[in-house]
């Protein structure tokens, strides 16, 4: 899913994706929106904070509050 | 408004919003770095309320402002009770194109005016394309501050590409984030960047324009490449109808990503409007 938004990025070697330069808070905005099409969810305001979007575990945490498991 | 003493009462009022939720929008994608500055530099007031926070930053005779709230409505709200304020405000938008339109047609209603727009571009992958023209551009020193900040502040539009003040060019400076080609003793152009991790955003690309179409904005970008050889992606932000700029970003491989940044002002009166027309990029 995120090499699909940001294919030159290896984000499996990244703990911190926001401190890594691989999602800025911009990127944020419209990752959220990737991820309601492509899992048709919709993702609160409430939890597009960086610590939701720090790296693939928290952001498959929170992809499984949506009950996606992935 | 109350003056802003420290981030945690940003923080704090930002999260009483989202306790409160169920949703949440803002036009505040401020890094932490930069609200630390801002708030030492006693830039801030903040109107906290029950559904939103409104946030104003004071630069130069103008001031941004930003919202956090439950959703627009609550914006609205917070405006409408703020009608008196004197100072004009600047209010960017930003998002894809169709997620702004509501909130841009709100500020319509509030009284904002479409002033202009960017749009961000992106380059993929590392390296120059090319091989490098030389003399390289160098990279500018403490004593070029002054001269560097006098160029943005001739060639830039102050409400919509935050310009920034003399400390903030001089951190640049120290970090080697900003270069220069000179001709004699005056700067003919310079290239001021930044970096986080292994993205790298250009935050102006400017020519003296006697020194226009000759290569002096190669050298610089160039420069820029040769300089963050780790980096994976490139990231801008530019007026949307800078065509002349434009063209070069995608001779140099750099695309529309889709996010837009469509910038809104409120002048207070007509005569403050029309001291503030005239003046343009580029
Ligand atoms: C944008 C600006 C910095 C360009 O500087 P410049 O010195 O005129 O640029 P150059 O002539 O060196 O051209 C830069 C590159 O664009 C290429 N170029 C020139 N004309 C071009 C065109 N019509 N289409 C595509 N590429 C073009 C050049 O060949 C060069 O590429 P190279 O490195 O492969 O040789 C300058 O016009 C300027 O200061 N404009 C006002 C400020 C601004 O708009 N800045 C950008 C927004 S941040």
């Amino acid at each position: 899913m995120l090499k699909g938004i940001r294919p030159e990025f290896d984000f499996a070697a990244s703990s911190d994706f926001i401190a890594d330069g691989l999602l800025d808070s911009f990127d944020m905005v419209t990752l959220v929106a990737d991820l309601d099409k492509t899992f048709s969810i919709s993702i609160d305001g409430v939890e597009i904070v960086p610590e939701n979007f720090k790296n693939i575990e928290t952001i498959r945490a929170l992809l499984q509050k949506h009950g996606i498991t992935t | 408004m109350i003056p802003v003493t420290g981030t945690a009462q940003i923080y704090e009022a930002m999260q009483d919003v989202k306790n409160r939720g169920p949703g949440f929008v803002t036009n505040f994608f401020s890094t932490e770095a930069k609200l630390a500055r801002w708030v030492d530099k006693r830039e801030l007031s903040i109107a906290p309320s029950d559904r939103s926070v409104i946030l104003l930053r004071r630069d130069r005779d103008f001031e941004h402002l930003y919202f956090f709230a439950s959703d627009l409505a609550a914006v609205r709200a917070a405006l409408q009770g703020q009608a008196g304020w004197t100072t004009p405000l600047v209010a960017d938008l930003i998002g894809r194109e169709a997620e702004i339109l509501e909130s841009a047609a709100l500020f319509v209603d509030l009284g904002y005016r479409h002033h202009t727009r960017l749009m961000r571009l992106s380059r993929i992958g590392g390296g120059s394309r090319v091989a490098p023209p030389s003399p390289d551009a160098e990279l500018a020193l403490a004593s070029d501050a002054a001269e560097v900040l006098a160029m943005l502040e001739a060639s830039f539009d102050r409400h919509a590409e935050q310009l920034p003040d003399e400390g903030e060019i001089a951190a640049a400076i120290a970090q080697g984030c900003i270069l220069v080609v000179r001709d004699g003793a005056r700067l003919a152009g310079l290239l001021f960047f930044e970096r986080t991790g292994l993205t790298a955003y250009v935050r102006y690309w400017l020519v003296a324009r006697a020194f226009r179409d000759k290569g002096v904005g190669a050298r610089l970008m160039h420069g820029f490449f040769a300089r963050c050889p780790d980096a994976r992606r490139f990231i801008l932000w530019v007026i949307a109808d800078n065509e002349n700029a434009i063209k070069r970003y995608a001779h140099y491989g750099f695309k529309p990503d889709g996010l837009v940044d469509q910038v809104m002002i409120r002048y207070s009166s007509p005569i403050q409007r029309a001291g503030f027309m005239g003046e343009k990029n580029g």
